[in-house]
Formats: C-alpha cells, structure tokens, sequence
C-alpha cells in the first residue's frame, strides 16, 4: 500500500509537467484518472494520442485513461461530477483558460470544497508573462540557467534532458505542493488552489549563484573552459581511452586524497585556487589521466576515496552494477507492444512502498469503466455518449 | 498557517541535498532544527563555507530555521540528540551508510525510541551499492546518469551544468516528497518509516525523457552537432544583433507555424520534425535570420505572434525581469552580522495554507542554548557544563 492510497486525482494536463507530476503521485498510491481529448474533435496531433509512443508509455503506469469533449454541455456535466468525487485537480492550461470554461478552482471548490486544485504553467497565473506560450528552453532562459552553460567560447549550451524547470520547477513544486496540501487538509478540512510557476521554481534552485550574486552584486558567467567548469577539483577529465570521468572534490581531504593519489602534492594548497591556478591544475591532472584507461582510474579513485564518476552513455548507465542492484527497470506485459521497459520509482518508504502497478494503459481505456464505476452511469447513457462524441 | 505547521524536524545534514529538503519544510511551516558541529578544538575540521553564517551558501539555506551545535561524537551530544528526536516527527541525515549506527542515530535505535519518527536518509549511491562507500557530488552523479555524456556538442568535451545542481534538486524532491507522503500516511497508520533517497536513483528518474527513449526505443542521447547542444531547429538559442541570445521552444506545430511566418520562411513548416540536417539547414538559416535584430526587439515579436520565445538571461536580468519582479520572487529581510540580505522567495503558492514569509537565517549555534532550555529543560548550570566539555557551542 502506498502512502497517497484512497486518493484520487483527476490529470487534465497532456504535458510532461503534469503528466509527470500524477505519475510520481500514482506511484505512491494515488488513483489518477488522466482525462484525453476525444481524437474526434481532431484537435489532437498524433504524437499525443498514440498510446504506443515512448511518451505516453513513459508518463502513464498506474493511471486510468479516459477521453472527454469538455466542449460539449455533457461532457462538461461529466467533469462536474467527478469533481466531486476526487481529492486533486491538476491541470496545465494557459491561464484563464479553465475560468472562461467554468471549471476553475473557484466553481470547482464550490461543489467540493475539500479539492486541491494545482496549476501548472510556465510563468504563473499572473505576471506579464502569464498569457506568453513556453517550453523548459524558455524557463531555463529566462531564469538564467541556460546563460550559465557551457563555455564563453561558444553558445550557451541547452541541456536537452532532464527538462530542468519543466520537470525540477514545475513537477517538483507541483507534486510537494499537492501533497503538503493533503495533508493540511486532514487538519482544516478544506481544500486550496495551487499555483506552480516553472520559472518560479528554475530561480528558487539557484541556491548557490543567486545568494552570491545578491552578495557580490556580480553576474555569473559561462566559463572559461570547454566543459563549462572554471575549478580543477569539479571537472570532466578524459582518460586514456578517449573516456571521460568526472571529479567533485569540494571537501578538502577529498582534494587531498586525489593529489597524493596522483603524486602531486604540490597541488593540495591551491584548492580553491585562483583562475590561473586552477587552469594549472587542470592541465596537470588532464595530463596524469591521460596515461590510463577510465576504468582503470575508476578503481584507483575509489580506492583512495575521491569523488568520482564516469560519464556514461545509457547503454553503459544501465549495465552498471549499481543500477542493476537497485533494480532501476521494470518490465511489464503490454497487449499492443508485448513487453515494455519503465522506469522504476525511486521512492522508497518502508512501510509504504511506492511502486509501479499497472502498466500503461491503452488511450481512454477505462472511459467505460470510471463513468460507470466512480459515477454510476448505465450502459445505456455510456453508449449514447459514445455515439455523440461526448467521451471516446 | 502553512501546510506543515506544528511539524518538528531534525536536521543532520550538511549539504544542499539535506538542506534545501529541510528549508521548504520551514517554508511550509515545520519548526526546523538544524544541528551544526561545534567549532571546538577539537572538532574536525570544517570549511569555513559551512561554519561562516555570513557566506552566501549558509544564508541561501537557513532560512526560517533554527541552529543548534552539537558534538555527535560526544556521548552527551548524543544523548542530547536523542532526546530530541523523541520530540521530533523528522530526522534528515545524509551521512555516508553505516556512520549513523556508529553514532547510535541509525533508524533502528531511534525508531524503538520513537516509533512515530519519519527518518530520512540522503546518500548518493544507497544503502546497498556497489558505490556504497563512495562520496558523492552533483558532477558525479549527472556523469554515472548519462546526462553529462549528452550535454554539450560533439565537437567539444561534455558541458557540465554550474547552476543549478541538478542531481541535488531531483534528491530534494524524491526527499520532500516522500516525508510529505509519509507524513500523510502516518495519520492512518500512526507508524512512522524509514525513507532511503539515493540521489544517483531519483536523478535517473527524474531524467525521464532521455532515460525512456532510450528504453523504449534504444535510441542513444548523444552530445548535439549543432555547437548549441540542440540538434533542433525549432528548439534552440540564438544569437542576436545585440551579441545576445533568445531561447525558442516551438514544438507545437501552431508555434512553429507561427514562427515561420513570422520570419518569412513558410518553406520550413513542413520540415519541423526533419532528420540532422535539414535542421542544420534551418538552424544555420535561422542564425541568419535572428542576427539581424537586437534581442528585445525579437522578444517583442515573439510575444505579438504568439511563439515560445523567451531572452537568455544572466542573474542580474533574471533578478530585474518584471516577471521576477511581479511575482515578488527576491525578498530582502535584516540581519545582525550583514543589516539587509536579499534571499529568494519561496515559489510556493498554495491558497489556503500559505508559506511563511522569510526569517533571517539563524546564526551559527544561535538556538543552542534555547532548544535545551524550552525543549529539553536543561538548566543553566548543565548548559555551561555541556559547553565547557565541548559537547555544544
């Protein structure tokens, strides 16, 4: 049994954000109920409705699948009355959009006061950005983080995954704020509305350069250096094989470890160094990795304790022993792909597992099934909604 | 009120993976204790980065908090730790595995004290790992997920991101998250649990897109050709007259429509999704295109033609940004040693249960002696023993 068991959500969003943000929840026990738009209404491109793309595969284990025109008087009547039966609301529109549609949190919260209803955008309900379309590149634009990466030398350099403010600023605030609010309700009894701004969230995680910069009064900068780190002891050295291997040595006797270990002693005092002294150190560590293999160093440093890493592809990530223990990928039976890999949750509580249930569902698979077994609507009105395009 | 107010949690840990978890509790309105290593003699020795509770690290990190030293390693700062935690509904700790058994602060020894306690371990590699006694720090653990092998162009080395650290965030949601979880279980259960954040797991599935292609699909994320680290047209920076640059995003194709209209490239709608190098052709065209206006004078465009465009910023511009501005994103609060320090607001917005608005960060060991006095009941005359045996400061 998950922690969020006995909860239910009702996912409006069709993007990762909130796609993202039902699944961890569903993942600690939550039912959600992803609502599709009917592909009659022909608003919908193929990669959003296909329920064989690596996408909808990967967002939606542990859910429920329906399709529903909230255009058509009934199909909104449907929305209403799950509203009262769910615990959460997440949706992803531009703002304003469900208001002028009556299904904000203020209708909503008047059938169900105890709902949660969480907004997921880009820049917030208000704000002079507000109406302003957008993606993670974007958000990391704006919030400064694409300036800061890579080198001086070049562009800035866009991490294409993960997604840093869709999926750490928006999803991440996204899923603490629902279940913080949850669990105020057990105590007051009402509900609330959330808002989670991406941006908002990208800016909040410049833990380290914003208080630095609100010191300093300084920007910060790409770096000097190809790989987009100015500091020795935090860099990406290539190895012999043409490999590369990653060294974080903030403490000072990780620093001291990784110079005795290579014999440079001399290194040790110039720690947090500065420009020049850290480009020094740079090319006499670059030179002393050069002589062996990564896996070779791997072994060494770990034996001399450093923090190190090498820099994986997938294929080598998921061979490696450590993922393989954690047991990182589940494999699950699926009626239209045979068997599929996912994901596994990373959460681990335990007494309340989190854990991947059911497999994906099929596009608007359990239509039938939630609006007869959640709303008690017969066969009969199913099939005529059916027929006039209300629910697929 | 916040969402988490009448909570109580104890904090352990040193770095942000810890830390930040702790500071959106105290946000939310949990009453945080944070426990610092006395800077005693003989202590070990600590980088002044985390003993100094003026440098900018502590002050983005202690928000809303209370700060206690104590010497774990002492017996009676054990005790005194102990005791705590049985007033405590959350322990925070990101130790190397097996330290907090030396200490006597594993899970199993506090949970018979307080079966109710919610104890959170943060580690990089686990419990059970090959990489169990290895340290661990963000560069690591985005080169051992595959993301710094794909960032940066295939011409140069991996590009390590400096800001944010982006395996320390997904550790802080897996963390909040799961104590929120927990927390909420608990009021059906009435049992707390232990909770196991391995950063290096949480970061793999935090980086979902490029994780599931490639196990649904096979397909490798390889570092860009373009020198941008994007091998998409339609999703890339740009340079502008102004030696600026503006970030598009048009992955809808009404967006991206808009914005070959808009540049007076129809031709290019239907290549939207194309293979490498008709979007090397579009992209080096696109460079063209946008190098003939500033970067205000583009976003201003973007906005009118409805596109995803938004200007590559540095701090200060991010700081100013109207939006930052509007959304009140920067506070400033006073401060004994510094007068006014500005801190990044919380994003957090819930309705009905608010977060709280910033405290000043505590100084180092400010609270010691009132968290012995109010909640341990500890006397002055004990107080002043416990600082002469350099079990607190």
């Amino acid at each position: 049994m998950g922690p969020l068991e006995g909860i239910k959500i009702l996912d409006l969003s069709l993007y990762g954000p909130g796609r993202y943000c039902s699944m961890i929840l569903a993942d600690l026990g939550a039912e959600v109920i992803t609502v599709e738009i009917p592909r009659s209404t022909g608003k919908m491109f193929g990669m959003m409705t296909s329920d064989t793309e690596a996408h909808y595969i990967g967002l939606n284990r542990n859910k429920k699948s329906i399709a529903l025109n909230i255009k058509k008087d009934e199909g909104k009547e449907i929305f209403y009355r799950l509203a009262e039966k769910v615990d959460v609301i997440l949706e992803t529109n531009r703002p304003g959009t469900l208001k002028r549609r009556g299904m904000d949190y203020e209708t909503v919260s008047k059938l169900n006061p105890r709902i949660v209803c969480c907004s997921i955008t880009g820049y917030g309900q208000n704000g002079p950005y507000a109406r302003r379309p957008g993606h993670d590149i974007n958000f990391v634009a704006m919030s400064g983080i694409l300036g800061l990466s890579g080198s001086r030398n070049g562009p800035p350099s866009y991490i294409v995954s993960p997604m840093i403010a869709d999926v750490l600023g928006g999803t991440n605030q996204a899923v603490i704020a629902i279940i913080a609010a949850l669990f105020a309700r057990d105590r007051t009894g009402r509900g609330q509305y959330i808002d989670v701004s991406s941006t908002d969230g990208a800016v909040f995680y410049h833990w380290v350069h914003a208080p630095q910069f609100f010191r300093d009064g300084i920007s910060p900068e790409r770096a000097e250096s190809p790989t987009g780190s100015d500091v020795a002891w935090m860099n990406i050295y290539k190895a012999k094989d043409d490999k590369y291997f990653t060294i974080g040595c903030f403490e000072p006797w990780l620093w001291g470890n990784l110079c005795k270990l290579v014999g440079r002693e001399d290194l040790i005092p110039k720690h947090f160094g500065s420009f020049e002294e850290q480009q020094e150190s740079y090319q006499a560590l670059s030179e002393v990795f050069a002589t062996k293999d990564r896996d070779e160093w791997l072994k060494k440093l770990d034996e001399a304790d450093v923090c190190v890493a090498p820099v994986y592809s997938f294929e080598e990530m998921f061979a490696d022993p450590h993922y393989r223990d954690h047991k990182v990928v589940v494999e699950m039976k699926h009626p239209k792909l045979g068997k599929v890999k996912l994901l596994n949750t990373p959460f681990k509580l335990s007494d309340t597992p989190a854990a991947v249930r059911t497999r994906p569902p099929l596009w608007a698979e359990h239509t039938r099934e939630v609006l007869g077994d959640l709303l008690g609507y017969s066969k009969r009105k199913i099939d005529r909604l059916l027929k006039e395009e209300v629910i697929e | 009120m916040g969402p988490l107010d009448g909570i109580k949690v104890l904090d352990l840990s040193r770095h942000s993976p810890g830390r930040y978890t702790s500071m959106i509790m105290a946000d939310f309105g949990a009453e945080v204790i944070t426990i610092e290593t006395p800077r005693t003699a003989d202590a070990p020795a600590l980088s002044f980065m985390f003993t100094n509770d003026t440098w900018f690290r502590y002050v983005g990190m202690n928000c809303n908090k209370k700060s206690m030293a104590v010497n774990l390693k002492h017996s009676r700062g054990q005790e005194i730790v102990h005791r705590l935690v049985d007033k405590s509904d959350v322990f925070i700790e990101a130790f190397r595995p097996g330290a907090p058994a030396r200490l006597g602060m594993d899970y199993e020894t506090l949970s018979k004290r307080n079966p109710r306690l919610i104890y959170c371990a943060i580690t990089g590699y686990g419990e059970d790992s090959p990489y169990v006694n290895r340290g661990a720090h963000d560069i690591n653990i985005v080169a051992l997920t595959g993301i710094l092998g794909a960032t940066g162009s295939k011409a140069g080395p991996p590009i390590h991101v400096i800001s944010p650290q982006i395996s320390d965030l997904s550790a802080n949601c897996q963390a909040i998250s799961s104590i929120l979880a927990a927390l909420y279980a608990r009021e059906k259960t009435g049992k707390g649990q232990f909770i196991e954040v391995a950063i290096a797991d949480g970061m793999l599935y935090f980086n979902w897109v490029m994780t599931l292609r490639y196990l649904l699909s096979g397909d490798k994320a390889e570092r860009s050709v373009l020198p941008s680290g994007s091998d998409q047209a339609w999703l890339n920076a740009y340079r502008t007259r102004d030696d600026k640059y503006v970030a598009l995003s048009c992955l809808e194709p009404p967006l991206w429509h808009n914005l070959c209209r808009l540049v007076g490239r129809e031709d290019f709608i239907p290549h939207h999704f194309a293979a490498i190098d008709k979007q090397e052709e579009m992209y080096k065209e696109l460079c063209k295109i946008f190098a003939a206006k500033t970067r205000d004078e583009w976003l201003k465009l973007f906005d009118e033609a409805d596109v995803a465009g938004a200007p590559v910023y540095s701090i200060d511009e991010t700081v100013a940004d109207p939006h930052v501005v509007h959304r009140g994103l920067i506070v400033e609060v006073d401060h004994p040693k510094m007068e006014k320090v500005k801190l990044i607001k919380s994003p957090f917005r819930l309705s009905d249960t608010p977060v709280k608005p910033r405290a000043r960060p505590p100084l180092y060991g400010e609270n010691t002696e009132e968290i012995l006095k109010s909640v341990l009941r500890a006397s002055k005359k004990e107080i002043e023993q416990l600082r002469q045996e350099g079990v607190i400061e």
